[in-house]
């Protein structure tokens, strides 16, 4: 009976609460949703996992809470003790996430594969990426009445910029205990664009708006001078963005330097495409398979299991809504003193989701007319959503740090 | 509450700011390589009558999927017409 008595101690089956099971459920919809739907499943099929073995009882995989790893007069245990004392996803947690690592390591890789050449086309759609900021900045006054403190709030509006990465660096340095269910809804939303695009371009735009030829206009309407050698101009763009950037918001250097320095290695061409095609391969997939575990490693139930994980969810939801909003009535803005009209679906992929909110706007524009691609120009907007997130993580992280 | 809209204005202002230098900036450069450094597609030990009937966008995109594909290792000597 003893043998018997000590091996059932041995076994997690005595730990195991009802908030694990519910824990296990949320994973295995998760991996459901990466592995049979396909929803962003380099992202979340890791962040699935690393929440089942955090909620493994005993298995010493679940990210503590950082007042355990703090020791007196500001100072905090060594990697060492922290692998030692909770296990090596806590090591993994505190030097690869807790530092903020990771996100531009994986910003680096984007940046490899962005290519501003359409931008540098149609340089005035860029501001319609400004134009769909406003959801992470409206969502943040709208947390704040419901509860949120500002840190929280900011966190939780970063998911308008549907930027993963920039939602995670955003999160990690204002309000780390949300990290989980933030990553989480970002990347959830991203993965539902295809869905969230056309159910608010259709409540916003009119027929005859979606049938605005980009095409026709550029006839009616050409530009002043045409680019006579992108390949020089694309070079010297990442450069001189970013002595701009580092110069007007420094605290986003971070991401957006990363982006443009893997921007510069792709464009530079093939002397530099060994350091490319690591940044892009080998580095990137790496960060993105322990991001993805780590982040949902901080998915314990006692922290995921609260009011405010809802709170995320339905916020993200409606701050994605009003940023694509934001995008449209912006183009609908300008279309009123312009000549030359823009497609309001340009303004919807202000978001950083590159390029699957671009392609989902070009399909949607084929809906109403066979012959009216708009992806170039969708494009345009979309790659300067990515450097607005990016800008605007940076105005929260400085305001609120 | 005040300090959140206090926020929203100088995070909207900032955003739209960077991005109008991002204009400037672009138009800035696109002008500046236009005018120093207009691109010219270098085909040494090209036949000359080849190049004449191959339309310059076409032989641009020719060079550049071979400098993509080769990964900067190949290179463009002559382009001719299959008959």
């Amino acid at each position: 009976m003893d043998i018997l008595s000590e091996l059932f101690n041995m076994t997690a089956l005595g730990e195991i609460t009802y908030q694990t099971l519910i824990m296990w459920a949320i994973s295995f919809v998760l991996l459901y949703l990466g592995i049979k739907k396909g929803y962003e499943p380099l992202l979340l099929i890791p962040i699935a996992f690393g929440v089942l073995l955090a909620n493994f009882p005993g298995g010493q995989m679940g990210v503590v809470n950082p007042e355990l790893i703090e020791l007196e007069g500001h100072r905090y245990m060594n990697l060492f003790e922290i692998a030692h004392d909770y296990g090596i996803m806590n090591y993994l947690y505190y030097s690869l996430i807790k530092t903020g690592l990771l996100p531009p390591v994986i910003f680096m890789g984007v940046g490899v594969l962005t290519d501003f050449g359409p931008m540098l086309r149609n340089l005035k759609l860029a501001l319609f990426g400004a134009a769909a900021q406003i959801g992470i900045f409206s969502i943040l006054i709208g947390a704040i009445a419901v509860g949120f403190t500002p840190k929280e709030a900011a966190s939780l509006g970063i998911i308008g910029g549907a930027d993963g990465p920039t939602a995670i660096y955003t999160t990690i340095k204002l309000a780390p205990h949300l990290l989980g269910p933030i990553a989480i809804a970002a990347y959830s939303y991203m993965a539902l664009v295809p869905v969230i695009i056309p159910l608010v371009s259709k409540l916003f735009i009119t027929k005859k708006e979606f049938t605005i030829n980009m095409k026709q206009m550029e006839k009616q309407y050409p530009a002043k001078y045409e680019i006579k050698n992108m390949k020089a101009a694309k070079i010297i763009f990442p450069i001189a963005l970013g002595t701009l950037a580092a110069v007007l918001v420094p605290s986003s250097v971070p991401l957006l330097g990363m982006l443009l320095f893997g921007n510069l290695i792709k464009e530079v061409g093939s002397s530099t495409s060994r350091l490319a095609d690591a940044a892009q391969g080998p580095i990137m997939n790496t960060a993105t398979i322990f991001l993805g575990l780590t982040v949902g490693a901080t998915m314990t139930a006692e922290v995921f299991l609260s009011a405010k994980t809802l709170g995320i969810v339905v916020g993200g939801f409606v701050a994605f809504a009003i940023s694509i909003a934001g995008g449209i009535f912006a183009v609908k803005l300008v279309n009123m003193f312009s000549k030359k009209k823009i497609n309001p679906l340009i303004g919807a992929t202000g978001l950083s989701a590159v390029p699957m909110a671009s392609r989902v706007a070009n399909e949607l524009a084929l809906k109403y007319d066979k012959k009216n691609h708009i992806l170039q120009y969708c494009m345009a907007s979309n790659i300067s959503g990515v450097i607005g997130s990016a800008v605007a993580a940076g105005v929260l992280i400085s305001f609120l740090m | 509450m005040n300090e959140a809209l206090k926020l929203m204005l100088t995070g909207m202002s900032t955003v739209f700011f960077i991005l109008i230098m991002v204009v400037v900036l672009g138009n800035i450069i696109i002008r500046i390589t236009n005018h120093f450094a207009v691109a010219v597609v270098d085909l040494p030990g090209a036949a000359a009558p080849s190049q004449q009937e191959i339309n310059p966008s076409k032989l641009a995109a020719i060079v550049s999927a071979v400098e993509i594909t080769t990964k900067g290792k190949g290179r463009v000597t002559s382009v001719e017409k299959m008959k």
